[in-house]
């Protein structure tokens, strides 16, 4: 089975025109043969049993029926609720959407918490070409719940156990963890501001090595196209739309979307903003200035999401042009480096109204 | 095999040395159509390609200076009889003979000769005569724009440099000499002589580095034989990173062409198209060249292991075995020059002739795809087949 492919197209602008489509990513196979578990758990760091309870009984959760149909674990650490898929299936919609909003948040800075984010809530779009049954995307699509705009979905175990099928359950893991990547061409025509262009992409240090197939594609009389991966500088060139393997870790840390936006510049990635010894902040404004709010991005520049009233980083990407921005989703190595719409990737992280964004740009920028 | 005993200089050189071949009227400069294709088909899948050319950007070119305009020809321990009687086996008539041999024009400095031929004389050199000369003069640092002559593709008025004033082309088809197989240009210090615009001088210099490439393209559809284009791009699992984005846009209805870079592994696919920087040479203070380039293929931190590196032999044996054609993605091929059975060069095979390689340690030489006949035509010079050896990655 296979989708119609749209092509798109970006406004035009310094950067000229660009044409793309969408692609979706799926992780390797192997990254989810161990993930096929059925058993719901939710884990609560530092709460004993009663706070635990507590919180349950505050999201409208029918405490004394769980305890009926429920296993605690209660380790040094936290404690561990694991209820029946029975009770799961018993969960209302009003519960489901108090509980697993205000459980993430309990447990933000925690991971492996199971969620997946539904992008663009757009469930269905992920599942094509894998055949998924009908009643399993229903099952998510009605499931999901919203955490300010964006949606989620956590009942990862529960569907699975609606799954009878080995392989189907692999397949059902990889459309939650899908990645919807932008493949873009650059495409000049004979009206093409060829000056402003070749400004656009050649912002950056030691650019113009790198850039002699733009340069010829500029001087055609009759336009041409240029795969974006040749605009790119070599680290995102060389990473772009694959998927993070074991050696990318460094000292038991994975890449994630701050280093990639830390090394989008770098002539070779530096495992430096792996570092938790210094904050990132640190790092920022080592090599970065910060641009007054309402300024415009140009190519390259890192712009980072921050929830303002907590004064909490959420997300970096990079700018490349119009709404196209480069990112890498997660630390986990189900996230690929991939092009993205910026609405898109805002509607995997905006969970609340508190979203800003900062534009930082290389110091040796102007 | 044994390794090429004539070290290459590695950073700027004047003029800066560059390839050729057939001629290849599709210079973006003045073309005015999207190239020719050619539709390469086998176990790779279906290859679009097509011909362009890069050139060195201004930051480069800015670091060249230009030299005299004066040819000058240093001769190193040679003495007068020694040089006389080069003259004569060239070819050289007594008149020209007499001409060069003028006090004015000849200047002994110890162990340096130089000999300043004018215009008219370095004009008058026929074929026999400039190759046969330039080939001594090829010897030594002191003549760089001989010992790293520029390749030339066709020059003529429809040829890869027709963007530049007929006068100039002219004049660069008829100081070209021929070098076994390709064709060659040396006399740039007469061609600055006669150019009477900064302008014209930046251009020729730019077009002058010129580098013929190989864009690809693979064409993938839902009717792709996707687990085979998979296989062979993979090179054994070597390559894994791609296959996601190919199964991908398989998935997607409509035949889609995917630029070949997205199939190279990491190091590659970030280097191809681009010129050297500082940074390529900063830990071990040499630039990389073909040698370099084919062994770091599949390496996210490269080895700096280059053509004059004592353990290049050992590392090959190490770290490969030898294949026989036909070769598939990532086989490293490694080019003996026939006449002095020296190793000269290797290059990745990529899909059917297509290689990747980058030409020499020069920081003009950008790397790039290549096909492998125009390779070995470049780094061989010479009639006689070359040998190539094929070495697939042990592991």
């Amino acid at each position: 089975m296979s989708e119609p492919k749209e092509i798109y197209t970006t406004r035009t602008g310094p950067w000229g025109k660009l044409e793309y489509y969408y692609s979706y990513l799926d992780s390797p196979d192997g990254f989810f043969r161990s993930s096929t578990r059925e058993t719901t758990e939710w884990g609560f760091i530092g709460h004993n049993r009663g706070q635990v309870e507590d919180f349950l009984f505050g999201c409208g959760v029918d405490v004394t029926e769980l305890n009926r149909d429920c296993r605690w674990i209660e380790a040094q650490n936290g404690t561990i609720v694991s209820p029946s898929n029975r009770f799961v299936a018993t969960l209302s919609a009003e519960v489901r959407q108090t509980l697993y909003p205000a459980h993430l948040k309990l447990m933000e800075n925690a991971t492996h918490l199971n969620e997946f984010v539904i992008e663009r809530s757009a469930y269905r779009e992920n599942t094509m070409g894998l055949n998924i049954p009908e009643e399993i995307i229903k099952l998510v699509e009605e499931r999901s719940v919203k955490m300010g705009k964006k949606t989620i979905f956590t009942e990862t175990a529960f569907a699975l156990s609606q799954i009878p099928d080995p392989t189907m359950k692999l397949k059902f893991l990889k459309s939650l963890a899908r990645n919807r990547a932008v493949l873009a061409k650059l495409r000049i025509t004979p009206d093409s501001d060829v000056e402003k262009i070749a400004s656009w992409w050649k912002a950056g240090p030691n650019r113009t090595r790198s850039l002699p197939l733009l340069e010829n594609a500029l001087r055609i009389p009759g336009g041409d196209s240029v795969d974006i991966i040749h605009l790119l500088p070599p680290v995102p060139r060389q990473l772009l739309n694959t998927f993070p393997t074991d050696t990318d870790e460094f000292d038991g840390r994975k890449p994630d979307c701050y280093w990639a936006a830390m090394n989008f510049f770098s002539e070779t990635a530096s495992n430096r903003y792996l570092d938790k010894s210094l904050p990132r902040e640190y790092y920022f404004l080592e090599r970065f200035k910060r641009l007054p709010r309402g300024s415009i991005p140009q190519f390259g520049d890192a712009v980072i999401l921050a929830d303002r009233k907590r004064n909490h980083f959420v997300h970096a990407y990079v700018h490349i042009a119009d709404d196209i921005v480069y990112t890498k989703n997660g630390k986990g190595k189900i996230f690929p480096y991939i092009l993205m719409r910026r609405d898109d990737l805002i509607s995997r992280y905006q969970d609340s109204s508190d979203l800003g964004t900062d534009i930082y740009r290389l110091k040796t920028l102007n | 095999m044994a390794k090429k005993s004539n070290k290459r200089r590695v950073g700027r050189s004047f003029p800066p040395p560059r390839t050729g071949g057939r001629a290849a009227p599709t210079h973006a400069a003045h073309r005015a159509a999207a190239p020719p294709k050619r539709l390469l088909q086998g176990p790779w899948g279906e290859l679009e390609t097509c011909e362009t050319y890069l050139e060195a950007p201004d930051a480069l070119l800015d670091l060249l200076s230009l030299p005299s305009q004066h040819t000058v020809w240093n001769f190193l321990d040679m003495d007068r009889a020694q040089i006389l009687n080069l003259f004569e086996e060239s070819g050289m008539d007594s008149k020209k003979i007499e001409s060069l041999s003028r006090p004015s024009c000849w200047k002994d400095f110890g162990r340096t000769c130089r000999i300043f031929p004018d215009a008219g004389t370095v004009l008058s050199l026929s074929d026999r005569e400039k190759s046969t000369i330039y080939r001594v003069l090829s010897r030594w640092e002191e003549n760089p724009s001989h010992r790293y002559p520029i390749v030339l593709e066709d020059p003529g008025p429809n040829g890869y440099l027709s963007d530049l004033p007929p006068e100039v082309v002219n004049m660069i088809s008829s100081l070209a000499y021929r070098e076994g197989s390709v064709t060659l240009f040396s006399d740039f210090p007469l061609l600055l002589s006669r150019l009477t615009h900064p302008e014209v001088e930046r251009k020729l210099l730019r077009a002058l580095t010129r580098t013929r490439t190989i864009l690809a393209r693979v064409r993938i559809s839902p009717k792709s034989d996707i687990p085979a284009l998979c296989r062979y791009w993979s090179a054994g699992g070597r390559n894994a990173d791609p296959l996601p984005l190919v199964q991908s846009i398989a998935s997607t209805d409509g035949v889609d062409t995917l630029d070949i870079a997205h199939l190279l592994p990491a190091a590659a696919r970030g280097r191809l198209y681009s010129y050297p920087g500082i940074s390529d040479a900063m830990t071990t203070g040499r630039a990389p060249d073909g040698i370099w380039t084919a062994l770091n293929f599949f390496n996210r931190s490269p080895i700096p292991i280059y053509l004059m590196s004592p353990n290049l032999e050992d590392y090959l044996t190490r770290m490969f075995r030898k294949v026989e054609g036909p070769y598939t993605f990532g086989d490293l091929l490694l080019i003996g020059n026939p006449n002095t059975r020296e190793i000269c060069h290797a290059c990745i095979a990529i899909a059917g002739d297509i290689v990747y390689t980058k030409e020499s340690a020069d920081f003009f030489s950008p790397w790039i795809l290549s096909n492998l006949d125009r390779v070995v035509q470049y780094q061989v010079r010479s009639h006689e087949k070359a040998e190539i050896i094929g070495f697939r990655r042990v592991g």
